[in-house]
């Protein structure tokens, strides 16, 4: 093989190991060289685990050799957000609070991957306790945006969006609460999908919100996202939401492509928002007509709640359950968060009894509203992931900011799953993005439809220039 | 109510809410913090539909799985 490592799939690295042209050690160190070159100027990594990596090689070559086979992310280099649990090593959440923590277990998915026989390369970035940032107040920097490094990479699983988008690694595991997959892999043109709330264990990954966080992969492709949330999809009975369903084939359909296939736009989410960037209209726009021309029918969805119900909805939510996680910390030692982060959660102690109930009850509509309605009509929905392409890292950031750039929330307060793709770039040369809305359990729908657009617009094959990052 | 009224009975529930909180805000952050409680204010309001008593809040509960401590 004479492409760059880093072009290459998860299954074509998988054809190279198995057909003897790739060694999962000659794979490894080439990621460990490009974190080397490449994560001084973008911080992605917390802690490299270059021992653990090459140790983990070469065990996968030995298997590979001997004939056992353990799937598709056999001898697969990988990275984890710092929020999940790896026995032996720390496990940050990028928090003061929790610099020198060394977990004694391994969280579900950290042990699925190794199971699967994927190659651990260390632990990425993320807002602080996956809320706060980009911060420049705690123990390590925040993470930068490969196409600009003046740019945030978005949050919180930042870390993950950048190592993917950079040619570090082809996945990493992060996690969403409100968006924190599918923004940085906005942000950062990657693939990014929150599954169904309940399709992965949350067992290990040190939550922020109890029924509104999720845990999944952030990809360069359609495929390589495929690939990983199989390896980590399944009912964990420890886990009291994970579901007890069997896991399908994620990839039996993955080209079946879209014609006959009917999707609904939820334009009336963006339309006339506030802050709506007109290139990021207009490419959501050309992304719906890419799927006409490949054979499906989009139109616009009607009557929706408004975007704003979502958001109010999902932020109250999420911000009285992390207030009731870091309650203690916040009332005893407010100062070790970095500002934003408290700041932030903090609200969730002015959340009454009733406005959480009432958030509660306002779930259970919006839920009905998307699967009893929309999702009977269309096969998938279609909305933007960001409003913008991504802020500069030093934007001034608000305690609670009331307008917010992402339309995420809405699929964590309803729990669909929702995966991000790249549409095109900004002017400027940053991803715009759009996302692509399952119903239950059905990822296999979503992969699909992002598989057939990506493999009719390519953008999976543009990079960020290394050039540019190593010079910063 | 005049908007300065409204202004000092959202200040004032705002530091009767810390106090019964048990909560110290550090001083330099109070500004920022009461400006997201009054945006807070805005999203609450916002959950408020008509509904009938029967409307109940989202979640699921199984009996047999509610509570789930240990490895089966």
């Amino acid at each position: 093989m004479t492409e760059p490592l880093e072009t290459l799939s998860i299954a074509d690295l998988g054809t190279g190991l198995r057909n003897g042209s790739l060694t999962s050690a000659k794979i490894t160190e080439h990621c460990l060289s490009r974190i080397a070159e490449l994560d001084p100027a973008l911080n992605a990594f917390i802690t490299v685990t270059g021992d653990r990596a090459m140790q983990d090689a070469a065990k996968a070559d030995r298997e590979l050799a001997d004939g056992t086979d353990r799937g598709p992310m056999h001898g697969i280099p990988y990275g984890l957000k710092d929020i999940y649990d790896t026995a032996g090593i720390r496990t940050t959440c990028h928090s003061k609070l929790r610099e020198d923590v060394i977990p004694a277990t391994d969280s579900v998915c950290a042990e699925k991957l190794a199971q699967a026989g994927g190659v651990l390369l260390g632990k990425l970035s993320t807002h602080e306790f996956a809320f706060g940032g980009p911060s420049f107040d705690l123990p390590f920097p925040p993470a930068r945006n490969p196409w600009n490094r003046d740019h945030g990479p978005g949050g919180s699983s930042s870390g993950s969006g950048a190592a993917v988008a950079m040619g570090m690694m082809r996945t990493a595991m992060g996690s969403d609460t409100g968006g924190s997959i599918r923004g940085p892999a906005a942000y950062c043109g990657v693939i990014g999908i929150k599954p169904t709330y309940g399709l992965v264990s949350r067992r290990g990954v040190f939550p922020l919100s109890y029924t509104m966080d999720h845990c999944g992969p952030l990809s360069k492709t359609v495929e390589d996202a495929a690939i990983t949330l199989q390896a980590v999809a399944g009912y964990d009975a420890i886990d009291p939401a994970c579901a007890d369903m069997p896991v399908p084939d994620f990839r039996a359909s993955l080209n079946a492509g879209v014609k006959g296939m009917k999707i609904g736009l939820l334009r009336s989410f963006y339309a006339d928002a506030e802050g709506m960037a007109p290139e990021s209209s207009a490419a959501i726009d050309a992304a719906a007509e890419t799927l006409r021309s490949l054979g499906a029918e989009v139109e616009d969805v009607q009557g929706a709640s408004p975007f704003t119900q979502y958001n109010s909805c999902g932020r109250v939510i999420l911000l009285a359950e992390a207030y009731a996680i870091h309650e203690e910390d916040l009332k005893t030692r407010p100062l070790d968060f970095g500002q934003l982060t408290m700041e932030r959660i903090m609200l969730g102690a002015y959340i009454s009894a009733a406005d959480l109930v009432q958030a509660q009850r306002l779930r259970r509509e919006l839920s009905q509203e998307v699967n009893s309605i929309f999702l009977k009509q269309y096969d998938v929905l279609l909305a933007p992931s960001s409003m913008t392409p991504a802020p500069r890292i030093d934007a001034p950031q608000k305690g609670f900011p009331l307008a917010w750039p992402m339309q995420t929330m809405p699929f964590n307060v309803t729990g669909n799953p929702a995966m991000s793709i790249p549409i095109g770039f900004s002017d400027s040369g940053l991803p715009l993005s759009m996302q692509i809305v399952g119903g239950y359990f059905d990822e296999a729908t979503v992969f699909r439809v992002g598989q057939a657009y990506e493999a009719a617009t390519q953008w999976h094959l543009k990079w960020p220039e290394p050039a540019l990052v190593e010079a910063a | 109510m005049s908007t300065d009224d409204r202004t000092a009975s959202m200040r004032h529930a705002f530091e009767a809410m810390t106090a019964l909180n048990g909560l110290t805000l550090p001083p330099e952050r109070v500004e920022t913090i009461y400006e997201g409680f009054v945006g807070l204010q805005a999203m609450t309001a916002d959950l408020r539909r008509p509904r009938t008593a029967a409307a109940e809040p989202a979640g699921i509960f199984v009996p047999d799985t509610i509570i789930r401590s240990a490895a089966p």
